[in-house]
């Protein structure tokens, strides 16, 4: 169910995604080579690719870059990227983050950015990740986390759970193909009970011209007031975390991307 | 099943829509989503073919389908 609504969402919206700014030129894409440090004889996958901004900043730095997902219209997307920057090395493929189709440790390195999110289930995700890459093998994740007390601090822990969901709630109005933004500690719990190492982690924040964040999934014209209203009613803990602005009219938030590497043991 | 060494350069050449065809190199590194297991690449049919799972994932300008939903089951038959 969800996961069609993912291919309808992003179906109807695959060409706004190649030229977000968030997505293509965001800070953590070149954060997140510098961390990963990519070597020449690596066979990289990118789940969840998207427009394939992520792919295309690994394949200079790799053998081979397969970019997967689950909506054919982003991979028509992600072709016209590689074409555009001469990319030969980049393959896709239609698959699902949870039933990968590659054989086990067939990777050196897993990137999935500002997608888990989507998921419904993340253990099974990271499950297949770990199945993929080979001994060794670096994963690399990116994605936007809900308020805890890494992110937020100074709330008790039924503020920052309250705030995660409304937080949920917000990006859910906006997409309906949103799941669940996991706070970090959940993620970094999760990694480590499917075998993923953590080498690192931090935070990356991002502000976000309302806007453009609205405009990049066509929101109904309804719905716009209906999410600037829950800014402007955010709790006390979810203000903390979203720190929304509004001046001369033009509202804007913050989102928090957690950036974790680790690898398969 | 399909009968390995054809040589891919010819292959380019003789395909009107080169772009559109699946690249061998990647046909190597994806099996069965559902089973692991390798899949045998139908190409007349451009179909990828898990005999375990008994079913056909569909490729599609290109580029293969590998979710289990939009498979063919094997004792189907096929529309076209």
């Amino acid at each position: 169910m969800s996961k069609e609504l993912v291919q309808q969402q992003f179906g109807a919206n695959a060409a706004a995604y190649l030229t977000s700014t968030v997505h293509a030129k965001g800070a953590s894409l070149a954060r997140l080579v510098k961390l990963v440090q990519p070597q020449g004889t690596w066979v990289a996958l990118d789940v969840a690719t998207g427009a394939g901004h992520t792919a295309a900043v690994f394949a200079p730095h790799v053998a081979k870059v397969v970019a997967s997902d689950l909506t054919p219209e982003m991979l028509e997307q992600v072709k016209k990227l590689a074409a555009e920057k001469s990319l030969g090395n980049m393959e896709t493929a239609i698959a699902d983050a949870e039933a990968l189709p590659f054989p086990d440790q067939s990777f050196d390195l897993v990137t999935c950015r500002i997608a888990p999110h989507h998921f419904p289930d993340i253990a099974k995700f990271l499950a297949e990740v770990r199945r993929v890459l080979k001994p060794g093998g670096t994963f690399a994740l990116v994605d936007n986390v809900s308020p805890d007390s890494e992110t937020t601090p100074g709330f008790t822990a039924a503020e920052l759970s309250a705030a995660a969901d409304g937080y949920n709630a917000f990006e859910k109005l906006r997409d309906p193909s949103h799941g669940r933004a996991l706070p970090t500690a959940e993620w970094l719990q999760l990694m480590a009970k499917a075998g993923l190492k953590l080498v690192h982690t931090e935070h990356a924040p991002k502000g976000m011209d309302f806007q453009s964040w609205v405009k990049t999934m066509n929101v109904p014209a309804d719905v716009v007031p209906r999410l600037a209203a829950m800014l402007d009613g955010a709790s006390p803990a979810l203000a903390a975390f979203l720190k929304p602005t509004n001046a001369d009219g033009k509202r804007g938030f913050t989102l928090d991307e957690l950036i974790a590497i680790a690898r398969r043991a | 099943m399909n009968e390995g060494d054809e040589n891919a350069n010819d292959e380019a050449i003789e395909s009107p829509v080169s772009a559109e065809r699946i690249d061998r190199r990647l046909l190597e590194l994806l099996v069965c989503p559902i089973t692991k297991t390798t899949l045998e690449y139908d190409e007349a049919n451009q179909e990828l073919v898990s005999r375990k799972a008994r079913l056909a994932f569909p490729i599609r300008r290109g580029v293969p389908h590998l979710l289990p939903g939009e498979a063919r089951h094997l004792d189907d038959k096929r529309q076209s």
